[in-house]
């Protein structure tokens, strides 16, 4: 799919939603759980959870990032189902805060 | 993209810490996100299109951001301090609108054709009852509309939407990464952009906000001492009255880890005496512009350490830059004929960036074809991506077509020990264009030397940068964001 920041997509598997910060030129194919993610509009029966003690999805408000492929997701809330991009497993991103200004 | 996404977020992450509030009055985040669905059901049931606030900051204004958002319309947070028929004109907007005003002030709303609320029953109206059911998604959906400063000419409105607010707070904050006893003094007003990116960048990053509506050093070292503030934003003007009043004593504040100070220029005198009172104390300069949805650059803690204790010049030099672009936000400087400037020369600052809007209401938008956004603030970039704002554009004097930024002759004056306070205008003249008057507030008991003052200025910049005139004024009109309004300068 066509990635661009500010989109939101979901997992189809469980409640796991994220939102694009950064996205790659090129289409990629982004997964939770192997299964194709959604853009969040589309989706019927959003929030049915599936297996509460899976720890392989994303957690809510961690950054999950591609640096090669340069896309950014910040997790919207969490859920079930290990994010990957082209086959590729993203890697949790360490966050580096900016100095608080406001 | 919807602002609240933000406080979903932040009351998912964790429901039953304080949101806002002093230690015995108080509202949690499942407070604040239920009472936002409450007020966004009102708003639409009543088919209000706007929301306007005209009232000091409290819980009642945070409900209002979010409600408005929920439902879909825009918040306009109106000045409340001007004089009644200003704020009635304000208010006089096409469609349906909710007024909610503080008590005081609701009678000078109710001659608008508007709805009028008070606060109180805006909070009254939100603590019981169904919510709206989920909040649209779009995210070119107008959040804010906010006035700009309006110093050299008439104010605009300025159009923030959501995707400018959630990508500003998406790339600066890290969801509640404030530790538990976090807490953030807050006194710049709700009608002034700090005081939305305030809101939710604390709301995002879970640190409990502490309303101070009425400025006064005294009251601001006392909320931060009895509320264990340990992190705090100002403009200028009150770093400057908060470092007089304290007149050489240590500031005595703990608790407070980071001081954000930004909205206008600030004096060396005023930096630099305030470091040495608040040692144990980060300081963090941010330079933004209401049509960027606030903070575009840092001047980090590390950089005011390098500047008091570095050797080098270029350090020293940068306490009086605005630090360095923030992630996702481009910069270009530009001569007139839009030339791209490079390092240490001086002109039109343009940005670009997903939290950058640029658009006002009833207005052409200024972007170009490639969507940057001309600030009108004249700039430069040192060596090393600093950037150094030197005022408006519309402020600059072209005296016998030399170009001339009254900051630089400001700072000079700021520096003789007879000067209170200064501000340099251009004033039309037929032979040079224009020439350099400065108004110069004299410090209590100093006499004001026009000669001396003069021969002060000449002895450190050129003779073409020494004022014309110098006129001794009482005091020099000020915006609350601490910014001079050049306009009301005339001889």
């Amino acid at each position: 799919m066509q990635l661009r920041a500010g989109m939101q997509i979901e997992s189809v598997i469980s409640p796991a939603r994220v939102i694009v910060i950064r996205a790659p030129k090129d289409d990629v194919e982004v997964c939770s759980g192997g299964k194709a993610m959604v853009t969040a509009e589309n989706i019927p029966g959003a929030g049915a959870s599936t297996s509460a003690d899976d720890d392989s999805g994303p957690m809510l408000g961690k950054r999950y990032a591609h640096e090669a492929l340069g896309l950014e997701f910040l997790c919207t809330r969490a859920g079930a189902g290990e994010l990957t991009v082209n086959g590729e497993p993203l890697i949790l991103k360490e966050p580096k805060p900016l100095p608080s200004s406001d | 993209m919807n602002l609240m996404l933000l406080l979903e977020m932040a009351a998912s992450n964790d429901p039953d810490r304080t949101a806002i509030g002093t230690s015995d009055n108080s509202v949690t985040y499942r407070d604040l996100y239920r009472r936002a669905g409450v007020g966004a059901l009102y708003l639409g049931e009543h088919g209000y299109e706007t929301v306007a606030f005209l009232g000091a900051n409290s819980s009642a204004f945070a409900i209002a951001v979010f409600a408005a958002a929920w439902a879909g319309i825009p918040i306009s947070p109106v000045n409340y301090r001007l004089a009644s028929d200003q704020i009635l004109s304000l208010l006089d907007r096409d469609g349906r609108v909710l007024v909610i005003a503080d008590h005081e002030l609701a009678p000078s709303a109710s001659a608008s054709r508007h709805d009028v609320i008070t606060a109180d029953q805006w909070l009254e109206l939100t603590g019981d009852g169904a919510q709206r059911e989920a909040w649209a998604s779009d995210p070119d959906q107008i959040a804010v509309l906010l006035s700009t400063s309006g110093t050299t000419s008439k104010p605009k409105t300025a159009i923030l939407r959501h995707r400018h607010l959630v990508s500003y707070v998406l790339g600066a904050v890290e969801l509640g990464s404030a530790d538990p006893a976090d807490a953030v003094a807050v006194s710049v007003p709700p009608y002034h952009v700090a005081g939305i990116a305030n809101l939710l960048t604390n709301i995002f990053a879970g640190r409990r906000i502490v309303y101070l509506d009425t400025f006064t050093p005294a009251a601001w070292l006392d909320t931060v001492r009895a509320e264990r503030v340990t992190h705090a934003m100002v403009v200028p003007t009150m770093l400057a009255r908060i470092v007089d009043a304290l007149d050489g004593k240590p500031g005595d504040v703990p608790s407070l880890r980071t001081l954000s100070y930004g909205g206008s220029r600030i004096a060396a005198t005023t930096i630099l005496q305030a470091l040495k009172l608040f040692p144990g104390t980060d300081f963090v300069n941010a330079y933004g512009l209401t049509e960027t949805s606030s903070t575009i650059a840092v001047l980090s803690p590390e950089d005011h350490r390098a500047a008091l204790l570095g050797g080098d010049e270029a350090a020293r030099a940068r306490l009086a830059s605005a630090g360095r672009l923030v992630p996702g936000v481009q910069a270009q400087v530009r001569a007139a004929d839009g030339t791209p400037m490079p390092a240490g020369e001086a002109g039109e600052l343009w940005l670009r960036g997903e939290q950058v809007s640029g658009e006002y209401l009833a207005m052409e938008s200024p972007l170009d074809e490639n969507g940057w956004f001309p600030t009108r603030d004249r700039a430069y970039f040192d060596a090393e991506q600093y950037l150094f704002i030197e005022g408006r554009i519309d402020d600059t004097i072209i005296r016998g077509g030399e170009n001339i930024a009254p900051a630089e002759i400001e700072e000079v004056l700021m520096q003789h020990p007879a000067v209170g306070d200064v501000a340099v205008v251009g004033v039309p003249d037929e032979e040079w264009g224009q020439t350099i008057a400065a108004f110069v507030v004299p410090r209590e008991g100093a006499r004001i030397d026009e000669d001396e003052l003069r021969s002060f200025v000449r002895g450190r910049l050129r003779t073409s940068k020494t004022p014309d005139r110098i006129i001794e004024s009482d005091r020099l009109p000020y915006t609350d964001s601490g910014k001079v309004i050049r306009r009301l300068l005339t001889l």
